[in-house]
């Protein structure tokens, strides 16, 4: 029996194994090239943990920010880093000037006196309602 | 006629006098009558096409419960949940968003332990739904946390599900 190959069904036939790609390919989730899922804290450091601290230390230490700007600069900025990246940012802050009493790092004029250091889980822990507090806990358990 | 070179006025309404002008002028506003009276039929017609198109459309829109499933990001764990707890839990956020009063700690305590495609899961399971009003516009999950939250507890719910390099869902 003689099958003639037609254009048709060539395309048809392409078609089909493309179409069959597609279905395969969406369907099966592909890792991160080094291996980790994106929601399992198996990613790179980041390169500037320093300025995403300063960015936290200057959203909390006045009185100009108001509250729900902050919560949300605060949930943002650690909603898109991992534990590891979260831990590096922790360190990065180290230990900076509040005063737990007014919330913030403002010293009187002539700094008569000095206000002693905190590092960021005092920070945070001040600067954010107790549920939204604990919310951060449970992601970061290691560091707040 | 000897025309020659004259005002091309003079000559126009020279002609347009003379019988055959009178006759050529009279065709031609006929057939601009036609065309006109023809093409009022076209828009009349066209008109009660798109009338019915959009009728069509409104129909269907507020009818038929057209919720498209969202596909499993890739790159994030595949779910792990099982189908009957992905049911069972966009009940629990369903019923807590319900009604009166937001019932934002039980919606935020039902996503905080979701990864992320559990949570797809869960969002396709809970479909389309209706608010108090049974005849107003059906919304999936996504829609109900934007119609029920305010920004701060959006932003909240938001980073239960967020990881670097992940979709912003809501």
């Amino acid at each position: 029996m003689e099958t003639k190959i037609t254009i048709p069904k060539i395309i048809a036939v392409l078609g089909g194994a493309f179409l069959l790609y597609v279905l395969v390919s969406n369907g099966t989730p592909s890792k991160t090239t080094n291996g980790g899922y994106i929601d399992e804290g198996d990613n790179d450091i980041i390169n500037e943990p320093l300025s995403i601290a300063n960015t936290l230390h200057e959203a909390m230490r006045g009185n100009d920010w108001n509250e729900s700007d902050k919560q949300e600069l605060i949930f943002s900025t650690l909603g898109n880093l991992t534990s590891v990246q979260f831990g590096q940012v922790f360190k990065a802050f180290g230990l900076r000037q509040y005063n737990t009493v007014l919330k913030n790092d403002l010293v009187p004029i002539g700094g008569w006196y000095n206000l002693t250091k905190h590092g960021l889980k005092t920070w945070l822990k001040n600067e954010l309602s107790g549920s939204m507090y604990v919310q951060l806990k449970n992601k970061f358990k290691k560091y707040l | 006629m000897n025309i020659g070179l004259r005002n091309p006025a003079l000559i126009a309404t020279a002609i347009a006098s003379t019988p055959q002008g009178q006759k050529a002028i009279g065709q031609m506003i006929d057939k601009a009558n036609q065309t006109t009276t023809s093409s009022l039929g076209v828009v009349k017609d066209v008109l009660k096409i798109s009338l019915l198109l959009g009728v069509s459309y409104w129909a269907y829109k507020k009818f038929v419960n057209n919720f498209s499933k969202m596909p499993p990001v890739k790159n994030a764990r595949p779910a792990t949940i099982s189908d009957n707890l992905a049911m069972s839990r966009a009940e629990t956020i369903y019923k807590a968003m319900y009604g009166v009063g937001n019932g934002f700690d039980v919606v935020l305590r039902s996503v905080s332990d979701l990864k992320i495609n559990d949570f797809v899961k869960v969002y396709n399971a809970f479909g389309n739904r209706s608010g108090l009003n049974p005849l107003g516009k059906k919304m999936n999950m996504i829609e109900w946390f934007q119609d029920e939250y305010k920004g701060s507890e959006l932003i909240r719910l938001r980073f239960e599900l967020s990881a670097p390099g992940a979709p912003n869902f809501f």
